[in-house]
């Protein structure tokens, strides 16, 4: 059986925005992984400096880190809030 | 709830005509605005960051855990977005309800979720050193 493809659209805010210098994209994503798996894969723990602990969005509503991206989702990682 | 981001100046009586209703006999706005310091350090200025589609579906959740403890409230949020200087507003929260107990507690409420939840980000300029995307105490990830 061939891998689960996808694409998904990554929206990157804050800090995020600027290590990646985009606003979004689109990935292709082979196989299973988890969102937390997801933004490990993009964001490498050991950087420096270490990316920021997050909450995960999928479709615009908070999901946990476990949750497995789906075909065509909107996807965000949420770097700590400072609204208000 | 209703919510608008904007990156126009907010306007604190437009926010509570929205919310006026005849069962309210009180209206509360909360206007948080851009400090000269934090922690220490001289603020020069805020930049503002939404996830405005994100922020419509937070502020329908926000909205929900209101009614469900202040079923007479009607409450409405405005945030900026983009730079802002010293002395401007950068969110109101305007609360109508029967009586003004509920509203002190249903917009104090608001603001503590807003802080937790609502996807804005906040980037402070100083005086002295680069400017800082700065966290919310009340932020919560789910892996710190």
């Amino acid at each position: 059986m061939l891998p689960a493809r996808m694409r998904v659209t990554i929206h990157y805010f804050a800090s995020l925005r600027d290590r990646k210098g985009l606003d979004s994209e689109e990935l292709e994503l082979e196989g299973s992984l988890t969102l937390r798996e997801l933004y490990h894969r993009l964001f490498p723990p050991d950087d420096a400096p270490s990316p920021p602990p997050v909450l995960y969005v999928q479709d615009e509503a908070y999901v946990t880190g476990d949750t497995a991206p789906r075909d065509g989702a909107e996807i965000a990682f949420i770097p700590p809030l400072g609204g208000g | 709830m209703e919510i608008v981001i904007q990156a126009e100046p907010l306007d604190a009586r437009l926010l509570e005509q929205r919310v006026s209703h005849p069962s309210c006999g009180a209206i509360l706005s909360f206007v948080g605005l851009v400090r000269d310091h934090h922690a220490g350090r001289r603020v020069t200025g805020l930049d503002y960051q939404a996830y405005p589609a994100m922020c419509q579906r937070v502020a329908g959740i926000i909205g929900g855990e209101i009614h469900e403890r202040w079923p007479g409230a009607r409450a409405a949020l405005a945030h900026r977005v983009g730079s802002l200087t010293i002395g401007e507003a950068s969110i109101v929260i305007a609360v109508a309800a029967p009586h003004r107990a509920e509203a002190y507690a249903a917009s104090r409420y608001c603001i503590d979720r807003v802080k937790a939840i609502l996807p804005v980000w906040k980037r402070e300029h100083y005086v002295d050193g680069e400017p800082r995307w700065v966290s919310n105490a009340e932020f919560t990830p789910e892996d710190s």
